[in-house]
């Protein structure tokens, strides 16, 4: 399989942050009840992502290993901080909508991680796509979940109203707890059951290919 | 080690490549923060975009105002509609946070016809503001002249932060009415639209004390007003701050009651609730409650599950009597709040028994 390709489907399936991982809590329980905020999050942690991964990819041969770690951190810290000025002065609404959360994202696990666990053992041109996939696993999982907290929680979709009928509970942190779980559990049970196909058809394949060699 | 040795180590080397990064960070960010930073001019007209949807011309206008329960931020005359644009800050909400908001105070022909619209700027410490909804805010367009309370407006699981909004809608009418518009509330008018709470419509005549210690009828025109406490005391679990005395007829008779203010402890999380408490003295030398009211609170996030006030309401207070939680009078949901409030009513009732006017004694016109 091209590596690239790898790379991608790990980031947005086989090694799904939020889904697969479970990294990075803090922020999807905290922003999932509006699918504005949800979504608006996880393009910031794309973007974050990214671009931490190619400074950390670009600079993997400088950074004495010691200090790697605070190295890490003031880089992924500025950018955080560049992401914040930048919201406030072109979009305010969403830098008001995430309030604290979005400074957190210095302390998001699955941006350091992905630095430690891939970004300072690979190429920039790998490590971009890795943080792009990443993020873009992140965000798709938020935007998923703040759709269903919303939709349910607040009868509304990204702000629009759209019918009466509501489940409260879902638009407040145990709702969202809920959820949360029940979209691991799916995700899981999709993502195991397409690997048990693909391995029950590998198996039938390599199968008939030693009978044929046989006969 | 020798210095040649140092500049070659790793220590050296991480310590080059630690202050490089500070460095370059450090300038990234200097420069950035030039070119990004928000000016207050634009935070400005960002709020006039959010509260009009369009941009109106303004001129500041001079604050120098003190509200007791806000703080008036900024105030601006939009040169548009005449209206008043008054940026407050409102205390009192959970946590003892506050809430800052931007009001729209329409004018017409030199009086407040009503509030056009309250944006939300910003909190301190409040847990619960997006339970703030649209239709508590859309409230305060219906103004009738009287001050907001949250306790009667729209229930939205954020008591206190409707609390601390109220506080700065109604500072910034104040503001306008007594700064730009030149209607000074007096002190008698606050008193009777505070007594009218208890009494409704009821015809009364409020008395209070001259400097000689005689009665002093108490009118809207009255500036100064004085009652039968000139200063706060301690009774029990309660501070009593005010007392005055009422008189209305009912069935051809005359009636005298005293309607006092007290401050009960021992609320939810050490806060306060203060009443109004009003009763009148019987023949027997007991005293009987007419009626209590709730007129402030300090971080009581249930009060608004009070419901057992009208239980007071023809109850009898002598010696040794007290009102508590255990014999009923309680609000489930608010115990705590229930123990102020009980507090309160036992203190203010405990001064009035001792300390009734002689001539007054022994009244029994509402018998």
């Amino acid at each position: 399989m091209n590596k690239y390709k790898k790379i991608t489907l790990d980031g947005l399936i086989y090694q799904n942050p939020t889904f697969m991982l479970v990294l990075g809590t803090c922020p999807t329980l905290g922003l999932i009840s509006s699918a504005f905020s949800a979504m608006g999050m996880g393009l910031t942690v794309v973007v974050v992502l990214t671009l931490s991964n190619i400074i950390i990819s670009a600079l993997r041969k400088v950074i004495p290993n010691e200090v790697r770690i605070p190295c890490y951190i003031v880089v992924i810290a500025t950018l955080v901080t560049f992401a914040r000025m930048f919201l406030e002065k072109f979009v305010p609404d969403l830098y008001d909508s995430l309030g604290g959360f979005l400074a957190l994202i210095v302390v998001n696990c699955i941006i350091l991680g992905r630095a430690e666990a891939f970004a300072n053992k690979h190429t920039v041109v790998e490590s971009a796509v890795d943080g792009i996939a990443n993020g873009l696993g992140f965000t798709i999982a938020l935007t998923l979940m703040g759709i269903i907290c919303e939709f349910f929680g607040k009868g509304s979709l990204f702000g629009l109203q759209i019918m009466e009928f509501k489940i409260g509970m879902l638009a407040k942190p145990a709702g969202t707890f809920l959820v949360y779980g029940i979209c691991i559990a799916l995700f899981v049970y999709i993502v195991d059951g397409f690997e048990r196909s693909r391995r029950v058809k590998a198996n039938k394949l390599a199968r008939e290919n030693m009978l044929k060699e046989a006969a | 080690m020798t210095a040649k040795q140092f500049f070659k180590s790793t220590t050296f080397k991480c310590l080059i490549t630690l202050l490089c990064v500070l460095l370059i960070s450090g300038i990234f960010l200097t420069v950035m923060n030039s070119l990004l930073k928000v000016t207050d001019e634009e935070k400005f007209n960002r709020a006039i975009n959010k509260i009009y949807g369009k941009s109106v011309t303004t001129e500041a206008i001079a604050i120098d105002y003190t509200a007791q329960k806000a703080t008036i931020d900024e105030a601006y005359r939009v040169k548009d509609d005449g209206n008043y644009l008054i940026k407050a800050t409102g205390t009192g909400g959970f946590d003892s946070g506050t809430v800052t908001c931007w009001v729209v105070v329409a004018v017409k022909n030199g009086a407040i016809t009503g509030i056009d619209k309250v944006v939300i700027d910003s909190n301190k410490a409040q847990s619960y503001i997006g339970n703030i909804n649209n239709k508590f805010l859309s409230e305060f367009s219906s103004y009738d002249g009287e001050p907001f309370d949250a306790l009667s407006m729209t229930k939205t699981g954020a008591t206190m932060s409707a609390r601390a909004i109220c506080n700065a809608v109604n500072a910034s009418i104040d503001y306008v009415n007594e700064k730009w518009l030149g209607n000074v509330t007096t002190a008698g008018t606050k008193l009777v639209n505070a007594l009218a709470k208890l009494y409704g419509e009821t015809q009364i005549s409020i008395y209070g004390v001259d400097e000689n210690g005689a009665d002093m009828l108490i009118t809207e025109e009255t500036e100064t007003v004085t009652g039968f406490i000139t200063a706060p005391v301690t009774q029990g679990n309660a501070t009593v701050s005010e007392m005055y005395k009422v008189v209305f007829t009912e069935n051809d008779t005359e009636v005298v009651q005293y309607v006092l203010t007290s401050t009960g402890t021992g609320g939810f999380e050490k806060g306060t609730v203060t009443c109004m408490t009003a009763a009148s003295a019987q023949a027997d030398g007991t005293l009987k409650i007419f009626k209590v009211i709730i007129t402030d609170n300090e971080g009581q996030s249930y009060i608004g599950k009070i419901n057992h006030l009208d239980k007071y309401t023809g109850a009898i207070f002598s010696d040794g009597i007290e009102f508590t939680t255990t014999d009923g009078y309680v609000s489930t949901g608010a115990t705590m709040s229930s123990t102020a409030i009980n507090n309160a009513v036992n203190g203010a009732l405990s001064y009035l028994l001792g300390n009734i006017p002689t001539n007054d004694n022994q009244e029994g016109g509402d018998e």
